[in-house]
């Protein structure tokens, strides 16, 4: 991904931003982060035309989607190499993703309306530029059809039947298809985990002590979304 | 592992998005390094380059301001919404169609219009509440409007008030609330003289995508106007946020099911009935 490169605000600034997303902080993440989501959501709206004339309308419930649901944006650690503003980019455009799919009336099963809260450790584990960008590389060397199938739903935004029938699939065998091809996604993704892009494995107990650490200052400046388990986790973490 | 399979996949689709060529040149121009129209150059077609320049020229900087402004206001109107992930939140009246099936009642507000900086601030601000209660049972009906020969029973859902009827005092919230004592009251009117009999089921959606079916007993008229009053305790609807939906149509036609609803819209048929959403507040 290339690298918007804003001057990034401090931690404790972004941290006072979340917790009061009413206040002078927020204003000013939101001046300093506002065109890199514009940018993010933007070269997501401009593969469906008939969307530009909403693009306004999608900025809008990326940020509204990011600050009701704070899990992602809470996670967000320094210790993994990601500029927030670039952090803010994969978030902002994954959810424009999704929003734009609902506005383009996409079937329901395409749109995993999952509450966002849930569960994500191992995305955020993820969020690494070199981790994304040999998961991308991953992506690249699969077999043609499975490449194919990837950049024309998650890349695109395609719908899952009209990738799969491009690949010769019904309807049915393309839900299997996506299905498996994301296990080997997420199969891919584990084992660069594990193993370390550079030979050392990624993330771990540092890098989760920091990723709590703006959850952790977010809940001592009057927000509320920072789970007990979380919170537990933190003081594991510091034994 | 599901859940988080499919996440792990629309996340490196970012990362692969936003590596393209395309995404860097407008990066470039983020950043300062290059116009607009340069980047717009490298664009394909003469119509792309206007798509591209109408979603990537930078606002103004009053511009900005007054979107700020906008997602300010929107957020206060949330109250607690956008500090609880969990939690409920207020909001307006959303009703409506396909936009609202797709959406839990949060989903749905937050999909509103208002980036326009003339609505931004006080009068017109207000109106962006009062409105909705009225344009939503229009929109409804309007997004059930198809051709003469496809035409189904066309119904308006007069907009819910929630205890500010009852009380006779504005609203706290823009959306109707309803306390646990108080009553559903509720109109449905058909759009064209209705000739033969109908019949209403009722589902509501929690926040929570949960379906439930509801008994609400209407009282129906011979002319088709169909009147909903009944305790919000007879109901079974608890505490939190719903997206009531309403299906008024001859009883032959009605479906069993939210699922037959579902599987008519998304295979674009007509049905022998009408659809209309609203959401809703009970607590």
């Amino acid at each position: 991904m290339t690298r918007p490169r804003v001057e990034e605000l401090e931690l404790e600034a972004i941290a006072r931003a979340l917790a009061s997303p009413k206040g002078e902080a927020f204003r000013q993440l939101y001046r300093r982060y506002e065109p890199v989501v514009r940018w993010a959501v933007g070269c997501r709206v401009l593969r469906w035309p008939e969307l530009v004339p909403s693009f306004e309308d999608v900025v809008q419930e990326v940020w509204i989607h990011l600050l009701r649901r704070r899990e992602p944006l809470l996670g967000y650690d320094p210790g993994r190499g990601v500029p927030f503003a670039s952090f803010m980019a994969l978030v902002s455009s994954r959810m424009a993703w999704k929003l734009a799919k609902r506005r383009l009336r996409h079937p329901l099963e395409e749109l995993h309306d999952e509450p966002e809260d849930w569960d994500w450790d191992f995305t955020l584990a993820l969020l690494r530029t070199d981790v994304l960008q040999r998961l991308a590389e991953h992506v690249e060397g699969l077999d043609e059809r499975s490449r194919r199938f990837f950049y024309g739903h998650y890349v695109d935004g395609r719908m899952i039947k009209d990738v799969g029938a491009e690949l010769g699939l019904s309807d049915n065998a393309s839900h299997v298809f996506k299905l498996r091809l994301e296990k080997k996604v997420v199969a891919m993704a584990r084992a660069l985990l594990e193993r370390g892009v550079g030979g050392e494995p990624s993330g771990g107990t540092g890098s989760l002590l920091v990723a709590v650490t703006l959850a952790a200052l977010v809940a001592i400046l009057g927000g509320v979304p920072v789970s007990s388990d979380r919170l537990a986790g933190l003081e594991g973490d510091h034994e | 592992m599901i859940m988080s399979d499919h996440r792990t996949a629309e996340i490196i689709g970012a990362h692969m998005a936003l590596s393209s060529p395309i995404a860097i040149a407008w990066c470039r121009v983020m950043r300062g390094e290059i116009t607009p129209e340069e980047a717009a150059a490298l664009m394909g077609s003469a119509e792309e380059r206007e798509l591209a320049l109408r979603v990537f020229r930078p606002p103004t900087d009053e511009h900005r301001e007054a979107l700020l402004a906008t997602l300010l206001a929107r957020l206060s109107a949330r109250d607690t919404g956008a500090c609880d992930s969990r939690g409920g939140t207020q909001g307006d009246v959303e009703a409506c169609g396909h936009e609202a099936r797709r959406k839990s009642p949060k989903d749905a507000r937050a999909a509103r219009t208002v980036h326009d900086p003339a609505m931004v601030g006080g009068r017109a601000w207000r109106w962006r509440w009062l409105v909705p209660a009225t344009m939503a049972a229009t929109v409804a009906v309007a997004l059930l409007l198809r051709a003469p020969e496809e035409r189904a029973m066309r119904y308006t859902l007069e907009p819910l008030m929630g205890d500010s009827i009852m009380r006779g005092a504005p609203a706290a919230s823009p959306l109707p609330s309803y306390s646990r004592g108080s009553r559903l009251y509720a109109v449905l009117r058909p759009n064209e003289p209705v000739e033969s009999p109908v019949a209403l089921v009722a589902f509501a959606r929690s926040s929570g995508g949960q379906i439930s079916r509801l008994e609400l007993r209407p009282e129906i008229a011979s002319n088709g106007l169909v009147t909903i009053d009944v305790p919000i305790s007879d109901t079974g609807l608890h505490d939190g946020e719903w997206e009531l939906v309403l299906v008024v149509g001859r009883p032959s036609a009605l479906p069993s099911s939210w699922s037959e609803i579902e599987r008519a819209e998304e295979a674009g048929k007509t049905p022998g009935y009408a659809v209309m959403y609203a959401v809703l507040r009970v607590g």
